[in-house]
């Protein structure tokens, strides 16, 4: 059942994380969205298009600095808090705006049915397993232990662009341009091919696309709505 | 209603068309797919985002071989015998009725979502921004608006809309998305769901095709993306409509029979 107990006099009393609660069921299921026939197979590495892939990783990393090296060690945090913060500006932390994380790390665990398994189904080697070439932070690779395709970071990226960008859509641009920046400090760090990349955007497109049918959804996306605009001040 | 009438003895005394109906409802109403809210916006003019997608054009038409540079060119024809090279000789539209009734159903009722996502965002083909980027042959011509076009954008333009205002009609078709790697990417899925055996190499094909739109220089990577985004987006909506997965059962069986492969 879905409850919405809001006591704010009672929070400010227990100084307490708001008593909303989100939805306990599931905002989409594995028979929703056939994920594995609609991805496309990761290009294999010794093809055209996985040589592509790994020369774009290597073009890019020829153009590594010290800024760009931190901005990547900073995103390696999933939340919606460092994807969004940059453009939705400093107040944007879990202490205000309490209920969009939570929002957001269900929409990712529940959106898990779709790039989980197609992990698993192809159990692709990352960069840096499969090239010397590519140079990776140790504490980076470390991280990534996963198979590569799709990316996951690509997919949290490209799901906070798509929800957040309805929610305000003054900053829909912005966004989607940090949304996909996300996933991009990914493959400059060689932890992700431009295929993982594509394949996370492409998962979190149908995961959301099915999300939004949901009303349980739908009802958690209205009142995280609020929280976001009334938090930044817009009407 | 859908009909489903097949009497190959009848037509063949006719020497007509086959007298089989695919389903008369669209595979996706007008409106199912909220393109202008789940594909990102382009690139703005001017962004970085902007000059890397100039920067990977130029790039790409640089080290494609004169060979890839014929393959864009011939897949600038949105057909699907394009996808022979995978399926083989025995892979030929015009002796299959159903597949082909099929994909021109599948490219008419999508078809008109593209071009709606076009009007949206308005973006100038990768030759129209950088004099440095020359498409091969007849690719930059093929998407020109012939003069006297009527000015018809379709796209929602109202408040709350991320469209842009409607500009003047364009020399040449807007860019973003792109509309033949969306067709690519549809047909390879589909294609893919008929022929199994074949998948890797018709995802392979339906994602190269798209890949053709830049070695041509008449798209952007981003365009590219988002075109294959739209096409996933939209078949997984389709997959959800009875008619169109029945539809597309007779079309497999067909498909399967005319390449010798087991039902």
């Amino acid at each position: 059942m879905r409850k919405l107990a809001l006591a704010p006099v009672l929070l400010l009393c227990l100084a307490a994380t708001p008593a909303l609660s989100l939805s306990d069921k599931p905002y989409i299921t594995a028979t929703d969205v056939d994920f594995p026939g609609l991805l496309p197979p990761p290009p294999a590495e010794a093809s055209p298009a996985g040589k592509r892939d790994l020369q774009t990783i290597l073009d890019l990393e020829k153009n590594m600095t010290p800024e760009r090296m931190a901005a990547i060690q900073r995103d390696l945090d999933q939340t919606v808090y460092t994807i969004a913060g940059p453009v939705l500006g400093p107040k944007f932390t879990k202490a205000n705006f309490p209920l969009v994380g939570a929002f957001i790390d269900k929409v990712e665990k529940d959106g898990g049915v779709g790039v989980g398994p197609i992990k698993q189904k192809y159990k692709k080697l990352r960069p840096f397993q499969y090239s010397k070439d590519v140079q990776t932070p140790e504490n980076i690779a470390k991280g990534a232990g996963g198979p590569t395709y799709p990316s996951g970071h690509s997919t949290s990226g490209a799901e906070v662009a798509l929800i957040l960008g309805m929610m305000v859509p003054e900053k829909r641009e912005a966004l989607y341009e940090r949304g996909w920046e996300f996933g991009i400090n990914r493959i400059t760090s060689g932890a992700a091919y431009p295929s993982d990349f594509e394949g996370g955007h492409i998962a979190a497109t149908l995961a959301v696309q099915a999300m939004m049918k949901n009303p349980a959804f739908r009802a958690d996306f209205d009142a995280v709505k609020a929280e976001v605009r009334k938090g930044l001040g817009l009407s | 209603m859908r009909k489903l009438f097949l009497l190959p003895a009848l037509l063949l005394c006719l020497g007509a068309t086959p007298a089989l109906s695919l389903s008369d409802s669209p595979y996706l109403a007008p409106g199912a797919f909220d393109a202008v809210n789940l594909l990102p916006p382009p690139p703005e003019p001017n962004s970085t985002e902007q000059k890397r997608d100039v920067e990977r054009v130029l790039q790409t038409q640089k080290t494609s071989t004169p060979e890839r540079l014929r393959l864009a060119q011939a897949d600038a024809r949105v057909d699907i015998s394009r996808f022979a090279d995978v399926l083989g000789p025995n892979f030929v539209p015009d002796k299959m009725p159903v597949v082909a009734a099929f994909f021109r159903k599948v490219a008419r009722d999508t078809g008109p979502v593209v071009g709606m996502a076009k009007d949206c965002w308005e973006r100038p083909r990768p030759f129209v921004v950088d004099a440095q980027i020359h498409p091969p042959g007849q690719m930059q011509q093929e998407t020109a608006i012939a003069p006297g076009t009527a000015a018809q954008n379709t796209a929602p333009h109202g408040p709350g809309s991320p469209c842009l205002p409607v500009g003047p009609t364009p020399a040449f078709s807007y860019s973003y998305p792109s509309g033949h790697s969306t067709f690519g990417a549809i047909t390879g899925i589909l294609l893919a769901n008929m022929v199994p055996e074949k998948r890797r190499e018709l995802f392979a094909r339906g994602w190269d095709y798209g890949e053709s739109r830049v070695v041509g220089g008449v798209h952007f990577p981003t365009d590219v993306e988002s075109g294959r985004i739209e096409a996933t987006a939209m078949v997984a909506l389709m997959m959800q409509n009875a008619e169109f997965r029945a539809d597309l059962a007779a079309a497999r069986v067909e498909l399967r029979r005319s390449l010798g492969l087991s039902q």
